[in-house]
């Protein structure tokens, strides 16, 4: 599969957005990797005057405690991006496993699983994840396995669409009729011919994640010893009339970051399915 | 008739599929057998259920009813596990060699996957059986690593044929498995499918629309019409005197040589279309295209009888033997 997945990169490379949307993620990724070495006091620690604007002695100003807007937004991103990819992983595995086991085995234990899958995806995601924090105590797993449990059941769909239409192509029934177990018809047949969908359902999954994470801190909900730039927006709010980069600062934060990752996705998924481009 | 030791014996072989707008009954009340070396053609038009038969004798499709004995032994009701020894010598080849092999995978890979699956030979052992496989089925053995893409449409075939025999199976049942080719690489794929059968004396269950294609690789051929089988004969007596008024329509269809003796033929012709296999005609289901049909054939339907020659027609019009 060698010059395929060269051809796969190449009509990446020549996507106008999904370079820019790449670029912008690559410089979030490398400013949360280098936040310990450019802020190694921490994002909490009150390092000037309160109110400072940005440009003044401090980048990108300070917020009403004369913390450092610059180390929240650095810390912040390492949040925000840990809690994006480790929410999409267990979405991608919950919803891969049980997609997949729906889609192959069909039947009761397809109506089983699917009848569970439309209860989480009747729930609405939002409120769900606020009821999951506020049950389980406002940490960063609890914020994670939230945003999973109310995540996951769409790509459970997906996925078990896919494996369906795959299940019955004939590569697969030769399979069958070689005698060949399940468990390595789904994992070995099956999953290679998906994981493009999921791959890109999966990106654009981060974004909403990180989206998620945001409102649940925005709220007051995320752990309260860790710095993200949902808790920044909402601990700021109330000086937005005579500090608006304590608001908008992080805002920008957010929307570059989740408009980059989704340029991305967009970006992938011309790539793998091109096909879906010409219709 | 009935064939002495038969390799693989059907008797009333149901099998219907479930949709919204009701049963389809693909498969309804088959009965046949193949002796062991031997080639059984089955023909029909398409949507007869020759597909589908072919499926649930591979148990790829569960039968609803009736009984599927391999080697004398009932198979019809296996679990998975006790299926696999089964399925080693019972393998098939399907119509479209594009959708038959994983694209994902090398042809090494596609190649070796029986060996893994029955738990045959070691690494070394299992390379090279590959070589020969593919030296079997004309290819070379540096194709091993490339991918299915990187194929025209018979070598594929001949890909999907190697996977199909690398387990010296007793029995092959091909599925159409020249229709999805160009006519110049159909004789090819047929010539080496009667080449292996001659080298390993494996019996062929070869389903295809197209009698001519049946008529040169099979020694008996069943004839099918909405889900039933409604002459079944040896190859040559088939050809001498088709007796079902079905199969002389599909012999009339076929192409001659020569433009005069094609002038000078009885041309016959089916009025209208086929009719929904979900609710089939009462009674003979040929009768409402049947150009000789009698008052009988719409109230009562004739069973598969043994006439002589060892054939067997389901008619009211052919006296029993």
């Amino acid at each position: 599969m060698t010059d395929g997945s060269a051809r796969v990169w190449w009509r990446f490379l020549r996507n106008p957005g999904a370079m820019l949307g790449a670029l912008i993620l690559a410089g979030v990724v490398a400013l949360a990797a280098a936040a310990p070495l450019l802020y190694p006091e921490g994002p909490f620690e009150m390092v000037g005057r309160p109110y400072a604007p940005p440009l003044s002695e401090f980048l990108l100003g300070t917020d009403m405690l004369g913390r450092d807007i610059a180390a929240g937004i650095a810390h912040g991103a390492r949040i925000s991006l840990l809690v994006g990819c480790v929410a999409t992983l267990v979405i991608v595995l919950l919803g891969t496993l049980i997609g997949s086991l729906a889609g192959y085995f069909g039947g009761r234990v397809d109506s089983v699983l699917m009848r569970v899958t439309e209860f989480f995806q009747t729930v609405p995601s939002f409120i769900g994840a606020i009821v999951l924090v506020a049950i389980l105590q406002p940490s960063l797993a609890s914020v994670i396995g939230a945003i999973a449990i109310v995540s996951w059941a769409p790509l459970a769909r997906l996925v078990r669409g896919e494996v369906i239409s795959v299940r019955n192509r004939e590569y697969v029934q030769s399979c069958v009729a070689l005698g060949m177990g399940d468990a390595r018809i789904i994992l070995v047949q099956i999953l290679p011919n998906v994981i493009s969908t999921v791959v890109v359902a999966a990106s654009l999954m981060v974004a909403t994640a990180i989206l998620f994470e945001s409102g649940l801190s925005f709220l007051g909900l995320g752990d309260p010893n860790i710095m993200t730039w949902g808790f920044m927006i909402g601990a700021g709010r109330a000086a937005m009339r005579t500090a608006w980069w304590m608001v908008t600062i992080p805002g920008i934060a957010i929307l570059l970051t989740v408009l980059a990752i989704n340029l991305v996705g967009d970006g992938l998924n011309e790539a793998l399915n091109p096909r879906l481009k010409q219709l | 008739m009935t064939t002495p030791n038969p390799l693989l014996e059907v008797e009333d072989l149901v099998k219907h599929h479930h949709t919204p707008a009701g049963a389809v009954r693909a498969v309804d009340g088959v009965s046949f057998a193949i002796g062991r070396g031997e080639t059984l053609g089955f023909v029909g038009e398409s949507g007869c259920g020759k597909s589908t038969l072919g499926r649930t004798l591979m148990r790829l499709h569960e039968p609803d009813a009736g009984t599927i004995r391999f080697e004398q032994r009932d198979v019809t009701r296996l679990g998975r596990r006790e299926m696999r020894p089964v399925r080693r010598n019972v393998q098939m080849i399907f119509q479209d060699p594009y959708g038959s092999l994983n694209p994902r995978r090398t042809v090494r890979q596609l190649l070796t996957e029986p060996f893994q699956v029955h738990g045959i030979g070691d690494a070394a052992d299992r390379r090279e059986r590959v070589g020969r496989l593919l030296e079997r089925v004309g290819l070379h053995p540096d194709h091993a690593e490339r991918h299915p893409h990187e194929f025209s449409g018979g070598q594929r075939q001949r890909i999907a044929i190697a996977r199909a025999i690398a387990l010296e199976p007793r029995l092959v049942i091909c599925d159409e498995p020249v229709s999805a080719l160009d006519v110049s690489i159909q004789a090819q794929i047929i010539n080496l499918l009667r080449r292996l059968q001659r080298e390993s004396g494996m019996a062929y269950l070869f389903i295809s629309h197209d009698l001519s294609v049946v008529g040169y690789v099979a020694d008996r051929i069943a004839v099918m019409y909405l889900g039933q089988i409604v002459e079944i004969a040896p190859k040559a007596e088939l050809w001498r005197e088709p007796l079902h008024p079905y199969t002389r329509v599909l012999f009339s269809a076929i192409p001659l040589p020569s433009p005069p003796s094609q002038a000078r033929r009885e041309r016959l012709s089916l009025k209208g279309e086929p009719p929904s296999p979900i609710a089939p005609p009462r009674g003979c289901r040929f009768h409402t295209r049947c150009p000789h049909a009698m008052p009988v054939c719409r109230e009562q339907a004739p069973a598969l009888r043994e006439v002589e020659g060892g054939r067997q027609v389901a008619c009211h019009l052919v006296g029993a033997a």
